[in-house]
């Protein structure tokens, strides 16, 4: 059977920085599967959001909670695009997409991947959204991405920025679409805005095409 | 939408067509749910659905598994199931982990419930898991399980109750769910959520479980449309897994549309499933069935086979196009199918992780990185450094050995090395890591040590298992909340140890998880199970199934705490009879044959053997229900070319044999004198039923040792090559096996499935641990081991005569054998007939089948293998017992019952057959004589009878006895010794030929013990060049044993020069190197160990090197192919025999191996156990049961019964060999011993009365070996145990033959 490759944000970024590795890793599925328990606070932090911002009765979880992570906790609840987020009415959380992209006229290829949150902000005048997603119109589109401690230094060249980017602005038919990248430990936020000027879906080709050296 | 399809119809096509097609008109992927049977049909559908594509963006496909779906959803929504629980330690996120967890914390709730009685403790884990998957797989209320435990009689409801609670309440706290434990919490999540789905998408629905269907049911009100994808009559995971068949017509009230299926193809897979379902045999066009004898001539013809069809181009053949299913794929399966020239993929099987050598060395570093003391055994610590640390050869070899010699610990034996640079970087490595967790140092020895490549992709995959594994528990049970908190002091919270782990990690296996689909590589040859076929959907042109008579092919899921069919949601009967089990199991097996018939596109070929690899006889299976494809030219020319081989059987009866092939019906004796021709005219009356049309199912032979019983079948196979289901001709104990395993009977005795018979080393070793639990002598274990059967064995066994220490040995030993699910041999027997006595339907099922039983050996029959037979004819009470009163030789160490055969003689309808035409005259005289002289000192010792010569027939020689009496040992041994030797040189000279009809005449040395038949053999072969085998079970005299034993002792210790010498000397004397001779003399005067020099010269020095390259392979792996080495050349004669022995000898060693656990312990007890009879319950195949051979036998007097030579010798007939006289017996303090634990003991006169009596009788029955000549002698001294002793011959010499009283002989 003809599979056509999916990539996500992650396996592009090995892909552009190491296509050996890339190989190793997704192609020939040759690795050790790390420790994830360094990780595991941001998951569970992660997790905490997700039922949040879907409004679950977290009253339980959070009391089992240490004081300093009630404390943490309550915190983060207070920034503006949790707040944001929590209070409207449109929104997809955890929102996994699938975008198909074809590559000089021939080859086909996917970009997978989930957005943390999406706030959409709808008009009636907007353009009609993609599979229904939110079944809403939805003009404007705002990613969010929550990190531990460090937003990207240089967000608009990152390539988590040019697929989520790309692939929000193909589902939600929109190109008013930003990404926001949310540092939970500072309270601190950095945005990326959609570039009609800028040729997403050939940067992540020419990263793509490194995949057949 | 409905649609109805097969496996290999355009089904689930059609269901991707109308998925793509509702995405592309714009519905929202995530309203749509497809569910699919696993992994492999999750990637097609959405591949098939990528391409089918039209949008360019959606969310995500939801294509799943039940599982998969099962788990997403529990994951998404855990707030509300956390909110449900009790116990406050909430958590963000569940652990949705492994079995393994279950099992660790099933093993905890388990340790707090009683379950009093229950028969086997070891297994009761797995029996509870079960039990539990069914439940919940069933979607059983508990009411629906209450009504179940009702059914099956459920002593242990309340207890199994209990665990089960206990079980749930502990994952529950600790937030630790496997796939079961998920699917059960399902239901709480769907009835609690909205239902996000408007469309379901269905394949394979036939196959789905109840879990399932009862959601389906939930949300139907919901759906807006369903597409559902079915086989009528598929269904086949049913009785295991709890699917069954649904009404789905009913379910969405419309008629199915119909997929594009052949209908020819469909009708007869119709046909088929109608067939066995009740219980009849189908044709199928392009089947071609085959039968052999051993399993390995089945594999070697499927290899030859599959070769063939992959050479010829014409064929146009892909590998992928061919399929090899079975139910026994195991490593001997894997090493046959190498010769394959192709690349072989296996879809199916449980795999012990620590089985690979590589892992297995891994696991060892972790364990004396965390148990400082801990000595590994040499044999390890050479995996470790070859194969983790790549050392150099000779430095490995010098390593352990300094290891092995010293006081010290590795590390610290490794520190003496630490010049080195890889033995620095690991020891500072192994600094480093030793007091993380043990995750992380697994993870970092394996990022150190496995290089990421291609050939390490295995490897890599395990060692990903095991690192998932050791997270999950490091996780469940020491961490908590947003951070890693120290271990609660919650009682629930179960700490575990790195070494606790470790354990864990070693008893790993990767099971078969119902959820997995392989990738199918398209190059590889297909060797699958029959669901794992099915499961995947392999279509193939060419399907080879195999081992089609083994009982693994229709093994039902049945144990003493549950029944997969009773289980099942839609059982409706209030009972579960043995009638139902066997209809029920027939339904299954229809079901699975006809899907791998649809799955065939081209030739199926059938292939069964009559043994299975460990020579262990199969039966039932699935190859009754195929019929006989004549139609085909092929199959023709093979059924001539083995017609050619038929040895034409033909009788002309005697008149005294006559009445015997004129039986019709009854009860009939058969009491032949010795060389009256008792198995040809047995074999006779079995073909004459065969001939009569009598079904061979219902003809049972019962023979009395295993190879008399082979022989049988051999000879009937022979005569009806075509005949696949051979009569049932066994052993009682094989026979009794038969009823325990048979429809699951065992569970009526609350047996597990996998209840195991105990051999004998096994029996020996536990009552050793007894005994050395309580402090006690360990050499007296034998005698406790007799001890113990003999006690069983009486139809009272009264308790209290018992002595306390006896007792309490007896007692033990007992609740060793119940708690780790272990029958003896004297279970066997005792089992089947309480099982026949108190269970109609199993008794009335036998009955029904045993429409003749014959009887071989009749006097060597038990009280309890009467009474077995005796309620197993009474229903047709077609019974033919044939024996000889006078051959009766095992009375005084087994517990045959002579009386009772001298009883059923008097009784019924009598062949006497009282001619013999084997003997020399002299002889028959001679024989006729010991029986006269026994009737003054031990009348009971004969039934008083005549043997008369055949008119014409025998050979006419007075003098065909000689009795010698030598001065001393050697004196003997070379008269006998010259006077084969002479017998061989008139055969060279054709003097002797004429005489014995043409052939080479047959020579025998009969000997009182194993010891005996091992002396002879030492000095035969230390005397001369004369070819001989023994029929002793003396494993040192087995050439795989020998060489297998070589070897090993070789890679145990290989830097010792003389046992290289020995290991090349035992290879040379077996014909191998035989270039390489000089190579003793060199060894002798070598200073340097052989094998690290340069000796390259030595063909042997290469392929000692590469067997000890073979590092860290489990023992029994290294002996297999050190046996395929060596022996896989022989394709015919008694060489061949060789070959069939590999894995036979493999089997034992691997027995060994599970009881003495390391390699070096193992090898040492298999040189102990050399000089022995094999005590293994693996019966190596001996030459001697080949009737072609030619050689010189030496065996004991005991195994010569049922043979004849031309030639016997009986030599060191002295009287404390052979005692005549009552007053010369000793009784030995054992035998007293004995004695004492029965209920009725017999005087120390009646013991030395039956010792008197039956040494009467072993004498006669080797008397009555020859055929031409008999030798009889003894010395007058006897060098035992390194004294002379002098020794009286025995009173045989006393008696005198008609020649030399000059009288004539009748």
């Amino acid at each position: 059977m003809n599979t056509k490759t999916v990539f996500s944000a992650n396996s592009l970024k090995i892909l552009d920085n190491d296509p050996a590795a890339y190989k190793l890793k997704y192609k020939d599925g040759l690795f050790l599967n790390p420790d994830s328990s360094s990780t595991k606070a941001g998951q569970n932090l992660h997790n905490f959001l997700c039922f949040y911002l879907k409004g679950f009765d977290m009253a339980k979880i959070e009391a089992s909670f240490s004081k300093k992570d009630r404390e943490f906790l309550e915190n983060i609840k207070e920034f503006n695009a949790v707040k944001t987020l929590k209070n409207a009415p449109e929104k997809d959380i955890e929102q996994s997409f699938l975008i198909r992209c074809i590559r000089k006229q021939e080859q086909e290829f996917y970009l997978t991947g989930r957005f943390d949150a999406v706030l959409c902000c709808g008009s009636k005048d907007g353009g009609t959204a993609s599979s229904a997603v939110g079944a809403i119109k939805a003009p404007k589109v705002e990613i969010y991405d929550w990190k531990m401690v460090n937003v990207p230094k240089k967000p608009e060249g990152d390539i988590q920025s040019i697929v989520y980017l790309y692939a929000a602005s193909k589902l939600y038919k929109t190109r008013n679409v930003s990404i926001t990248y949310v540092s939970l430990a500072k309270n601190e936020s950095k945005t990326v805005y959609f570039n009609p000027e800028f040729n997403y879906l050939e940067k992540i080709s020419n990263i793509v095409q490194k995949a057949e050296i | 939408m409905l649609i109805k399809g097969h496996i290999n119809s355009n089904k689930t096509e059609i269901l991707i067509n109308s998925y793509a097609e509702l995405l592309n008109q714009g519905a929202d992927a995530e309203k749509i749910l497809v569910i699919v049977q696993n992994f492999k049909k999750k990637n097609e559908f959405i591949e098939k659905t990528k391409s089918l594509l039209k949008i360019d963006a959606l969310t995500n496909l939801n294509v799943h598994t039940f599982f998969g779906l099962v788990y997403n959803s529990i994951l998404n929504n855990w707030v509300i199931i956390e909110n449900e629980i009790r116990n406050n330690d909430a958590k963000i996120s569940p652990h949705l982990s492994g079995l393994e967890i279950s099992q660790y914390i099933f093993r905890k709730a388990i340790d707090e419930v009683q379950f009093k009685g229950y028969n086997s403790k070891g297994n009761l884990l797995h029996q509870l898991l079960r039990r539990y998957s069914l439940c919940v797989l069933n979607a059983l209320t508990p009411d629906e399980i209450k009504e179940r435990a009702k059914i099956l009689s459920d002593p242990f409801y309340s207890d199994i109750k209990n665990a089960l609670n206990l079980y749930k309440l502990k994952t529950l706290n600790l937030r630790a769910f496997d796939y079961l434990r998920q699917t059960d919490i399902f239901k709480y999540v769907y009835q609690n959520t909205a239902n996000p789905y408007e469309y379901i998408f269905l394949d394979d629905a036939d196959e789905i479980t109840p879990a399932l269907f009862e959601y389906l049911k939930f949300i139907k009100k919901d759906i807006k449309e369903f597409f559902i994808a079915y086989d009528e009559f598929g269904c086949t995971r049913k009785g295991f897994l709890g699917a069954l068949e649904f009404d789905f017509e009913r379910f969405l009230g419309e008629k199915p549309v119909y997929s594009s299926m052949d209908n020819f193809k469909t009708k007869k897979a119709d046909e088929i499933f109608y067939s066995i379902k009740g219980g009849e045999s189908v044709l199928i066009e392009n089947s071609f069935k085959k039968s052999f004898i051993r399993q390995d001539e089945m594999t070697d013809e499927t290899v030859s086979k599959i070769n063939t069809l992959l050479s010829d181009p014409l064929n146009k053949l892909k590998p992928s196009d061919i399929a090899i299913v079975t139910p026994n794929i195991d490593d001997y399966l894997k090493i046959q199918l190498e010769k394959i020239k192709a690349p072989v993929q296996y879809l199916s099987g449980s795999e012990k992780l620590s089985k690979n050598p590589f892992i297995a060395a891994l696991l060892e570093i972790l364990k004396v990185l965390n148990n400082k003391n801990l000595k590994i055994s040499p044999y390890v610590l050479r995996g470790i450094l070859a194969k983790i640390l790549s050392l150099d050869f000779n430095l490995v070899l010098k390593i352990a050995d300094a290891y092995e010699v010293s006081e010290k610990g590795v590390f610290e034996c490794l520190n003496d090395f630490s010049d080195n640079e890889e033995i620095k970087k690991f020891l500072n490595i192994l600094n480093e890591i030793s007091a993380l967790k043990l995750s992380e140092q697994l993870y970092t020895l394996a990022d150190t040590y496995i290089e990421l490549k291609l050939e390490n992709k295995d490897i890599l995959y395990k060692i990903n298992q095991l690192l998932k594994q050791v997270r999950d528990f490091e996780e469940i049970f020491a961490s908590r909340g947003l951070e890693k908190l120290s271990p609660s002091e919650d009682a629930d919270t179960i700490v575990v140890s790195n070494r606790e782990l470790i354990l864990q990690l070693e008893n790993t296996i990767i099971s078969e998880n119902p959820l997995s689909g392989a990738n199918v590589d398209e190059d590889a040859v297909i060797v699958s199970t029959a669901q794992k076929l099915i499961d995947n959907g392999i279509v193939s042109k060419h399907t080879f199934l195999l081992d089609t008579t083994s009982s693994n092919w229709t093994k039902q899921d049945i144990g003493p705490l549950y029944n997969a069919w009773v289980f099942q949601k839609s059982w409706k009967k209030r009972t579960f009879e043995l009638e139902d089990n066997i209809n029920c199991a027939l339904d299954k097996t229809a079901r699975i044959i006809r899907k791998i018939y649809l799955l065939n596109e081209g030739k199926i070929y059938i292939y069964s053997s009559i043994y299975d690899f460990l020579g262990v006889e199969n039966f039932k299976g699935i190859n009754h229900f195929f019929k006989e494809n004549n139609g085909d030219n092929t199959d023709k020319e093979t059924l001539k070319a083995q017609n050619t081989g038929k040895k034409e059987f033909k009788i002309i009866p005697r008149p005294d044999q006559a009445p015997v092939l004129e039986y019709k019906q009854g009860k009939m004796a058969v009491s032949a004198v010795a060389g009256a021709g008792k198995t040809t005219i047995m074999l006779a009356l079995i073909l004459k039923l065969l001939d009569e049309n009598v079904p061979p199912e219902n003809i049972f032979v019962l023979t009395f040792m295993e190879s008399a019983a082979r022989n049988f079948k051999e000879r009937i196979k022979e005569n009806f090559p075509n005949l696949v289901e051979l009569p049932h001709i066994s052993t009682i104990h094989g026979l009794a096996l038969r009823i325990l395993r048979e429809n699951n009977n065992h569970t009526k005795l609350n047996l597990d499935v996998d209840f195991e018979i105990l051999d004998e080393i096994k029996r020996l070793q536990i009552i050793k641990d007894i005994m050395s639990s309580f402090g006690l002598d360990l050499s007296k274990a034998d005698l406790y081991d007799r001890a113990i059967s003999a006690y069983k064995n009486q139809k009272h066994q009264n308790p209290d005569k018992l002595s306390p220490l006896f007792s309490k040995i007896f007692e033990t030993y007992k609740t060793t054998l119940l708690s780790s699910n272990y029958i003896d041999y004297d279970d066997l027997l005792a089992l089947s007939l309480t099982l026949l006595r108190n269970d109609k339907g199993v008794r009335e099922y036998y009955q029904n089948l045993m429409k003749y039983v014959i009887e071989d050996e009749a006097q060597d029959s038990s009280e309890i293998q009467q009474e077995l037979i005796k309620i197993l004819t009474a229903k047709n009470e077609n019974l033919i017992r044939c024996g000889d009163v006078n051959q009766a030789i095992t009375t005084t160490f087994s517990n045959a019952d002579v009386k009772g055969f001298k009883r059923f003689i008097s009784e019924n309808l009598n062949v006497k057959m009282d001619y013999s035409n084997r003997n020399a005259t002299g002889i028959i005289d001679f024989s006729n004589k010991l029986i006269k002289y026994a009737e003054n000192m031990a009348p009971d010792a004969f039934l008083p009878v005549e043997t008369k010569p055949v008119p014409g027939k025998n050979i006419e020689d007075i003098n065909s006895v000689e009795k010698l009496i030598f001065e001393k040992e050697k004196d003997e041994k070379d008269f006998i010794l010259n006077k084969i030797k002479e017998i061989y040189a008139k055969c060279q000279t054709n003097e002797l030929l004429n005489d014995v009809s043409g052939q080479t005449p047959s020579v025998a040395i009969l000997l009182r013990s194993n010891k005996g038949v091992l002396d002879w053999s030492n000095f035969l072969s230390e005397n001369s060049t004369l070819e001989f085998t023994t029929n002793s079970e003396t494993l040192g005299l087995n050439p795989v044993y020998r060489v297998v034993l070589a070897i090993l002792n070789f890679i145990n210790n290989p830097l010792n020069n003389n046992i290289v010498r020995n290991c090349a000397k035992t290879l040379i004397e077996l014909g191998f190197y035989r270039e390489d001779i000089e190579i003793l003399n060199f060894l002798d005067t070598l200073k340097e160990p052989f094998i690290v020099g340069n000796n390259e010269y030595f063909g042997i020095f290469w392929d000692l090197k590469y067997f000890i390259q073979m590092w860290n392979l489990p023992v029994y792996e290294v002996a297999y192919k050190v046996g395929e080495f060596y022996f896989t050349g022989d394709t015919k004669g008694h060489l061949c025999l060789n070959k069939v022995n590999v894995p036979l000898v493999s089997g034992i060693i691997s027995k060994v191996y599970n009881v003495n656990k390391t390699f070096e312990d193992t090898v040492k007890k298999l040189n102990d156990m050399a000089a022995k009879a094999n005590r293994t319950g693996i019966k190596l195949i001996s030459n001697a049961e080949s009737t072609a051979d030619a050689a010189i036998r030496i065996l004991t007097l005991h195994k010569s019964k049922g043979d004849e030579f031309d030639y016997v010798f009986i030599p060191e007939m002295y009287t404390d060999n052979l005692t005549f006289d009552i007053n010369d017996i000793k009784l030995k303090e054992n035998s007293k011993f004995i004695e004492s634990v029965k209920t009725e003991p017999k005087s120390e006169a009646e013991l030395k009365k039956e010792i008197q009596e039956e040494n009467f009788r072993l004498a006669y029955v080797g008397f009555t070996r020859a055929k031409r000549k008999l030798y009889l002698s003894s010395a007058k001294s006897y060098k035992i145990y390194n004294k002379t002793r002098d020794k009286i011959p025995n009173r045989i010499f006393d008696i005198k033959m008609s020649s030399e009283c000059g009288g004539d002989i009748k």
